[in-house]
């Protein structure tokens, strides 16, 4: 279902009332009582209020505790593309757990168990990302810091459309639905983060420990070109990794230390089990299948060690050192069979004689397996000299090497009947053990000396000067496994090898003024160039330019402006020559203005505007009707417009108004065409479209321990057909309400 | 001890040589203890009092040195008598770098901190009090907000910021400078960090680091991305070599964008064939027709070429 209005209006009346009845009951009988304690029950700090945080919060035994928890339940209401509105927010009607804070601290520092316990967490319930996190320590033994997170993802779009194709061949009996669910995903992602610090603040040494789960699962479409057709295969996603770390750092003599040993071990069991399925070209000649099995086992898992080692010598000079080592192996089985009509096995010269088709494909096999290593070391080196009080000169050198070794050992198999005459003829073949080395192998150097002048402490600059120099060396010996093989002749070996070097020059420099007492400007810039050019997307031949100003008159207001421009030209070349023309040339400029204002303790406003600005111009070769397009023009832009103001008011004693409004309009390639049969053809893209929130909530002060919220965000997306041929517009209505419960709440 | 300013430096220096208890009886060292600014800095007093920093003079390893007020705001016997406000170092007319040094004379040497002098943040005079209060943050009010964090107001929840004694919560404190950052996480695709999924910190080490950016690594050198995309972490036998070499960044825009998977570009052929033509030939193959044509339904790299971060059995990622 790609577009319908959805009336998820599941909170009835009586589901309110109910949810709030439950949640006041829940949070009321939540309220804690205070702990006993041998000084008797102290006034709580709400009665004092004071310019120092710790002052709030209510006492608990020896501690203090400070609290919310934001309970409550959510309406939704969908108007438009459904599968859009998922991808990009995915928020449902429901209970949620809006977000909860939790600070115990000990009152004088001497906390038994622990001297501060923090526990934070939002968008639990019907949010598609929950987290929570938590941290509690006792100084003199040690800190506890976790985190737990979780994110649904939903992705069907069409925007991965071609904006380039016509509907018209017969062959194409599918409906104009160009791509929607080729890489559908409804899956999850779950983190975690661990970690232990025995004496988190000895000076001497710290010992760490911690573990890492993540796991994504889920079901995803993805897409297979197989048989002469595409098919769209629902797959089950099932990976997770676990990452275990133990560690110390402190101090040896004049040596600060930090050493680290990591094992993260991973695992995919994704799969694919269906049965009959359709090829996306639904020509009754053309390729299906009546069954497909895929299982892809991998297990990998990483051995990482680093030691990092840093002194000051005589007061003047840092040293840092840092070696961090890595071990990256995989090992995985590819088995997949099939079943289908008319397919084609493309194995050159199979099978023999008339017509392949129609078939019966009685059994398809590929049996891959294989491993891969990747060892890789990084080294780091830095040097502060502090020549005088106010001259600073460094030196920051690099060295990365990592060589990839991959090995893949591939079997097919496949036995089609087809009807001969007046009989049918099965014939089978197979290719076994055909063997493919793949290594890749690189090298950077990188230096960067700079030094940084301190005027006074109004004025300061830098400058400096960065090397670097890669080197990528690919090669390949064996069979070619993009292929199926063939029969005459027989599969050979090849190899093959490339070499690319380049070294890059780069010089920056910059400036921090601050004029007047308020009133800051920071301002730096580096201008890079390379010999040579790797992929053409990244950054061989650029100026990078970043202005910003913040002017604070008071606490209570400040503005701020800034301008990034980024400019990155990588010119190519053919057979050798240099042709500027045939480069790519990115462009961009972020302009970002924004004031906040707190002129009182009831009110606050926050105001911004971006813009930011996108030129790319690449030349490319394409194909388009057939006609091979040998000086093509790629081009993409963004002119996008964002603009957000915040507000809250205290209206009345008991009454607050958040009010908010935010909005992101690209106006993309604007009224420029793509034109892929000219000459010079043009293949122009954006993302032309308008993303708007405004929000309000109002909360109610029903007591110093409660708040009740009425709250109301709207969403409205809408781009333009330049997208795709059908805009996935959308506009949701996510009322809702909710309890706040305070525990020392401060005013 | 390696501070910045030469009076501070030689004031706070001198006399690690011979260290005193933060609560001795004033001696000739100069040292009163902290105890005695507490008559005339109640407030400070009192915040700094809650903090971890104020819990050293009882570990074992911080016994006898400096502790306390004065380890950073050097003796105090001489200012404590006369009240002079010379008499005593004050950070407020100090540059950020000569604040940060007093800091990294206790902090400098474990890894998160190891590179700041040579970090973006040093570069551009972005000290440590400029995110930190070392006298403990505020813990804030609660008031009525957006569970989108995109306002300062949002900031405003009691003790998301008190650890590690932030001025204020991530993703404020950052984007209170990196304005130019709001917008992205504000777009249709985009990590989950105004909604408190992530921080900014999950993926920047804003203490430095050697990385670009002042990116983390992932599991020793890899990536920060692959800390969670560990499927796209391979190592693949047949590897998509820009991964490695150029970095997610050459295809993906990390922070948010209007096109979807968070490309640079909202047409993957584009994308693709940026590299993949032959007006540049060093290691991208380029796409013979007809089977590439643009024309087609579904001319899209990545509806065959699937495995696009790498694959295992298909050196021209189809499976």
């Amino acid at each position: 279902m790609h577009s319908k209005t959805t009336s998820i209006w599941s909170a009835t009346a009586t589901q309110l009332v109910m949810s709030l009845l439950l949640l006041s009951s829940v949070t009321l009988a939540q309220q804690p009582t205070p702990s006993p304690t041998t000084q008797g029950p102290k006034q709580s700090a709400e009665a004092k209020p004071s310019s120092s945080g710790v002052e709030a919060g209510e006492d608990a035994g020896n501690y203090t505790i400070i609290s919310s928890i934001e309970l409550g339940y959510r309406g939704l209401q969908v108007v438009g593309d459904l599968n859009k509105y998922q991808s990009d927010l995915n928020y449902k009607a429901g209970p949620r757990l809006f977000d909860s804070s939790f600070l115990m601290k000990s009152r004088d520092g001497k906390g038994r168990l622990f001297d501060s316990l923090l526990i934070t967490s939002s968008g639990w319930g019907a949010d598609p990302h929950g987290q929570m996190r938590m941290s509690v320590e006792q100084p003199k033994l040690y800190r506890f810091d976790a985190s737990y997170r979780r994110f649904k993802y939903f992705r069907f779009l069409n925007s991965f459309a071609n904006p380039n194709w016509v509907f018209s061949p017969a062959s194409f009996s599918r409906p104009p639905n160009p791509t929607t669910g080729e890489h559908g995903t409804n899956t999850q992602m779950q983190l975690g983060d661990f970690d232990l610090t025995i004496l988190p603040k000895d000076e001497r040494i710290r010992i760490n420990v911690g573990y890492s789960p993540e796991r994504y699962h889920g079901p995803a479409f993805t897409n297979y070109h197989a048989g002469g057709n595409e098919f769209n295969l629902l797959s089950q996603v099932e990976s997770r990794a676990r990452d275990f770390r133990i560690g110390a750092d402190g101090k040896l003599g004049p040596i600060g230390f930090s050493f680290l040993q990591g094992f993260r071990i991973f695992r995919d069991d994704s799969s694919i089990h269906l049965g009959p399925t359709p090829g996306i070209n639904l020509n009754t000649t053309a390729a299906s299948l009546t069954s497909f099995n895929r299982d892809e086992p991998v297990r990998g898992n990483v051995n990482y060690m680093r030691f990092s080692a840093h002194t000051l010598l005589a007061r003047k000079l840092d040293i840092t050192a840092r070696i961090v080592h890595s071990n990256a192996t995989t090992r995985f089985i590819f088995a997949e069979s099939f079943t289908g009509r008319n397919w084609n096995p493309r194995i050159t010269g199979w099978p023999p004689g008339p017509a392949v088709t129609p078939n019966t494909l009685n059994l398809g096999q590929y049996n891959i397996t294989g491993n891969t290593t990747r060892p890789t070391t990084l080294g780091d080196f830095g040097v502060t000299l502090r020549a005088t009080d106010k001259l600073r000169i460094s030196n920051t050198f690099r060295v990365e090497n990592f060589e990839i070794d991959g090995f893949a050992l591939f079997s097919d198999f496949f036995s089609i009947t087809r009807v001969v005459g007046s009989t049918s003829r099965t014939d089978t073949v197979s290719i076994g053990n055909l063997d493919a080395h793949r290594t890749t192998r690189y090298r950077k150097y990188q230096n960067t000396f700079e030094g940084d002048y301190q005027f006074n402490p109004r004025y300061s600059i830098h400058l400096g000067y960065r090397y670097g120099s890669r080197r990528i060396e690919e090669s390949f010996e064996g069979f070619n496994l993009g292929s199926n093989g063939s029969l005459t002749p027989p599969p050979v070996r090849s190899s093959s090898s490339e070499v690319a070097q380049n070294h890059t020059h780069a010089f920056f420099g910059g400036f921090k003024a601050r004029p007047v007492k308020n009133w800051t400007i920071f301002f730096d810039a580096e201008r890079g160039s390379a010999d040579n050019v790797f992929t053409r997307i990244g950054n061989y031949d650029y100026t990078n330019i970043r202005a910003k100003s913040r002017y604070a008159p008071n606490k209570k207001l400040s503005f701020h402006l800034a301008l990034i421009t980024k400019n990155n030209s990588n010119p190519s070349e053919i057979a050798g020559v240099s042709l500027q023309n045939f480069g790519v040339d990115t462009r961009s400029r972020i302009f970002t203005s924004s004031v906040d204002w707190t002129p009182t303790s009831d009110v606050s406003f926050s105001t911004g505007y971006n813009y930011h600005w996108v030129n790319s111009d690449a030349a490319l070769e394409y194909f388009f009707n057939s006609v091979r397009h040998l000086l093509g023009r790629s081009q993409f832009y963004v002119r996008n417009h964002f603009f957000y103001v915040d507000s809250i008011a205290r209206l009345h004693p008991r009454v607050t108004l958040y009010s908010a409004y935010r909005i992101n309009k690209d106006n993309g390639q604007g009224s420029r065409l793509a034109d892929p049969t000219g000459t010079p053809g043009t293949l122009i893209s954006s993302y032309p479209m308008s993303f708007q929130s405004p929000e309000v909530r109002l909360a109610f002060k029903i007591n110093r321990r409660l708040d009740w919220n009425l709250g109301y965000q709207y969403y409205n997306y809408n781009e333009s057909a330049l997208v795709g041929p059908r805009p996935q517009n959308y506009h949701a209505h996510l009322p809702y309400t909710s309890l706040r419960f305070y525990f020392g709440r401060r005013e | 001890m390696w501070v910045g300013s030469g009076r501070t430096s030689e004031a706070v220096s001198k006399e690690k040589d011979k260290p005193k208890l933060a609560s001795a009886v004033s001696d000739d060292s100069g040292y009163v203890g902290s105890d005695a600014c507490k008559d005339c800095h109640e407030d400070q007093s009192k915040a700094f009092s809650h903090t971890s920093h104020a819990q050293l003079s009882t570990i074992r390893s911080w016994k006898g040195k400096v502790t306390g007020c004065e380890s950073c705001h050097g003796p105090g016997k001489a200012h404590s008598e006369e009240g002079d406000p010379a008499k005593i170092i004050s950070f407020k007319n100090k540059s950020s770098k000569e604040t940060s040094e007093t800091c990294l004379s206790c902090h400098a040497g474990r890894e998160e901190h190891n590179n700041f002098r040579r970090g973006e943040h040093w570069r551009n005079d972005i000290g440590c009090t400029d995110c930190h209060s070392t006298h403990s943050a505020e813990t804030g009010k609660n008031v009525a907000s957006s569970n989108v964090f995109v306002a300062e107001a949002n900031a405003q929840k009691p003790g998301f910021s008190m650890v590690k004694l932030l001025r204020t919560s991530e993703p404020q404190l950052c984007l209170s400078c990196h304005t130019e950052v709001k917008h992205q996480f504000n777009l249709p695709s985009h990590h989950k960090v105004l909604e408190g999924a992530m921080k900014c910190s999950d993926c920047h080490n804003p203490h430095g680091g050697f990385e670009l950016k002042q990116t983390r690594l992932a599991t020793g050198a890899d990536a920060a991305c692959m800390k969670c995309h560990a499927d796209k972490q391979g190592p693949f036998a047949f590897e998509h070599a820009p991964v490695k070499t150029e970095g997610c960044s050459a295809c993906h825009t990390p922070h948010g964008s209007a096109n979807p998977r968070l490309l640079t570009a909202s047409r993957v052929p584009q994308l693709c064939l940026t590299c993949h033509s032959v007006a540049h030939d060093v290691g991208a193959i380029e796409p013979a027709g007809p089977q590439h044509n643009l024309n087609a339904q579904y001319g899209n790299c990545t509806n065959c070429h699937i495995k696009i971060h790498g694959s295992h059995t298909s050196p021209v990622f189809f499976r």
